[in-house]
């Protein structure tokens, strides 16, 4: 029996502080190499500190995390450091550009910390791009950009490195229908080459494209089929 | 470096304000130490000056009741003396045997008289005469000791000689001679100023040796000689009789030099630390803010792969390449404010070579150092909290 991708045992995130913040609470999860879920809840359920667990920004405060048959609290941060560059793509719903650098630049900067030359980089960036469809934005500021076509740079960010999990935090949360249409587009093309999607939405029409929906609230995980 | 580099670049207007504290830093350092140098060369420039390179030797009369003038056999075995530039011989009358009058008749007769000298061409340019006014006498006055004289200033002016245009003339004793020039700067001779020199070979031929009240040799030496020539002179003037000559060598400049020079060093390591402080704690303070603004931007290099270790070295390199380019921008602007300030004076601008590219290296030094803690800061982002900015 092939081992899932992610491996989630009763795992918990608690905040400390003067007053304890439990975001995630003894939560079980199994997620399979190719599988696209898609997350929801209100804000402040613990939606996006589930996903910064998953993808190794955070260890969890108890319980197991096993990603590709390796427990997470095991290694080294080196170890998660390199795990997140090769196997690990973000989408941020703050689109995280630089604005000085252009987005070719932003694009291939992921491709730096995995050693790959400045002529490579700048190669693969542009064909990320392009498979995205903004080839002839290539040397524009970010500020020049709409906010769907950041999204797509970000995208193509996330891809360039050929991750095998895809972590999205509302990769449409701030775009028009039509332009949403166009990222969840690109999410799908990226399931079908077996990339595994990670979705955290509001938006129905995302979650809809899944293959399943979890529903997440004070940090409690609830399947909802 | 590329990525420091690039982020360098991609603000560059920040990046020239940062690199400013380094450069100011590091012109300061530069101009305090190339002032230093050019004032410290001007300074041993003085010191290497005539006044402290003439040696004088005077025969005294331990061997007999007169004083023996020297000879031109005596001068050429001085001359010989390696490290000898130049050698002259000054041969002073007693005043009551050659008074000095402007008129025979005692009651045009003007000042208090004067010291009558014998003197050489060669003494003259030893002691470096200056002429004011008409010309010094030269080897044919000498050989057919003429009667001319040069009058110091103040003895012109004490005598109130008229202008040399009309020729004047002065008495010693009862000998006319004509005044051919006036003599108003010497190096450390200053008794001149206010003496009659005459060719020594008329002073001899026409008073003889009892009028001679004090000989002297006046020697100035090549450069950095003074302290080898001064104790061989006695024996290379009277080589039968050397106790016979008392010689005066002006002190080494070396001890007073070295002092000088560890006083302005001094100055110089505690301007240098102030400006080099200066310059850290500016390039230090920008780069933390600079680290702080970007606290998304290395949360999501972390995201994207950065270890901590490559977060300090890219806040690090950018430090550095900005520490840097100051000291590229400042060592320039130090050297052209050190020749600025030389050429001003009329100084000779002096800077080690090795100071440019010393500069260039401590500015990066500095930057390097100023980063240390924005790196440390930058490494310890946790990139979750940062992203969620």
């Amino acid at each position: 029996m092939r081992e899932p991708l992610l491996q989630l045992s009763d795992l918990s995130v608690t905040y400390s502080g003067a007053h304890p913040v439990h975001a995630i609470r003894n939560v079980d999860l199994s997620i399979e190499q190719g599988e696209h879920v898609a997350i929801m809840g209100r804000s402040g359920s613990g939606k996006t500190s589930l996903l910064s667990v998953i993808g190794l920004l955070r260890t969890q405060t108890s319980g197991s995390l096993r990603f590709k048959g390796r427990e997470a609290n095991e290694l080294s941060e080196r170890a998660r450091t390199g795990l997140r560059a090769r196997e690990i793509g973000f989408v941020f719903q703050a689109f995280h550009l630089l604005p000085e650098r252009t987005l070719v630049e932003n694009v291939a900067m992921g491709l730096f910390y995995r050693g790959v030359r400045t002529r490579d980089r700048l190669s693969l960036a542009e064909e990320a791009l392009d498979a995205v469809g903004l080839a002839e934005r290539a040397e524009f500021s970010p500020t020049q950009l709409s906010g769907g076509e950041q999204q797509r740079g970000v995208i193509a960010r996330a891809l360039i490195g050929e991750p095998s999990l895809l972590l999205c935090d509302e990769p449409t949360g701030d775009l028009d229908s039509h332009t949403a249409a166009e990222v969840l587009s690109l999410l799908t093309r990226q399931i079908a080459v077996g990339t595994t999607v990670v979705v955290i939405t509001h938006d129905p029409l995302v979650a809809a494209a899944a293959d399943r929906t979890l529903r997440i609230a004070d940090g409690v995980l609830q399947p909802t089929g | 470096m590329a990525e420091a580099l690039a982020a360098v670049l991609a603000r560059p207007g920040r990046s020239a304000l940062t690199a400013l504290g380094t450069a100011l830093g590091v012109a300061t350092l530069v101009a305090v130490l190339g002032i230093t140098q050019t004032a410290s060369a001007q300074v041993s420039q003085a010191f290497d000056d005539v006044d402290l390179r003439v040696v004088s030797a005077e025969s005294t009369r331990n061997d007999g009741p007169a004083i023996e003038p020297f000879g031109a056999a005596d001068i050429e075995r001085v001359a010989s003396i390696d490290g000898v530039a130049k050698v002259g011989s000054l041969t002073a009358a007693a005043g009551a045997s050659t008074p000095v009058r402007t008129s025979l008749r005692a009651e045009e007769a003007a000042g208090d008289g004067a010291q009558v000298i014998g003197a050489t061409p060669e003494t003259l340019a030893a002691v470096h005469g200056h002429i004011a006014e008409g010309r010094a006498f030269d080897g044919g006055h000498l050989q057919r000791k003429d009667r001319v004289v040069i009058l110091g200033v103040a003895a012109a002016r004490r005598m109130a000689t008229p202008p040399l245009r009309l020729q004047p003339t002065i008495f010693i004793g009862d000998t006319p001679f004509t005044v051919i020039g006036i003599l108003d700067r010497t190096a450390g001779f200053s008794d001149l100023l206010s003496a009659a020199v005459i060719p020594a070979t008329t002073l001899t031929g026409l008073w003889g040796a009892d009028v001679i009240a004090g000989a002297r040799l006046v020697i100035e030496t090549k450069p950095g000689a003074t302290q080898v020539v001064g104790p061989q002179v006695a024996a290379a003037a009277r080589p039968t009789n050397p106790e016979a000559v008392q010689v005066s060598t002006p002190p080494a400049p070396k001890a007073l030099r070295q002092a000088i020079d560890g006083e302005l060093s001094s100055l110089l390591v505690v301007l240098a630390m102030v400006a080099l402080v200066v310059g850290l704690v500016g390039i230090g303070n920008i780069t933390l803010v600079s680290v702080m603004e970007r606290v998304p931007e290395f949360g999501l290099r972390r995201s994207l792969g950065a270890t901590r270790t490559q977060s300090a070295i890219q806040v690090l390199a950018e430090s550095s390449l900005l520490g840097t380019l100051g000291g590229i921008v400042g060592g320039s602007a130090g050297v052209i404010v050190v020749t600025t300030v030389a050429l001003g004076r009329q100084w000779t601008p002096t800077l080690d070579v090795s100071v440019l590219p010393t500069a260039v290296i401590i500015g990066g030094l500095v930057g390097l150092i100023a980063g240390l803690y924005p790196a440390i800061r930058a490494s310890s982002i946790d990139p979750d909290e940062a992203l969620r900015r």
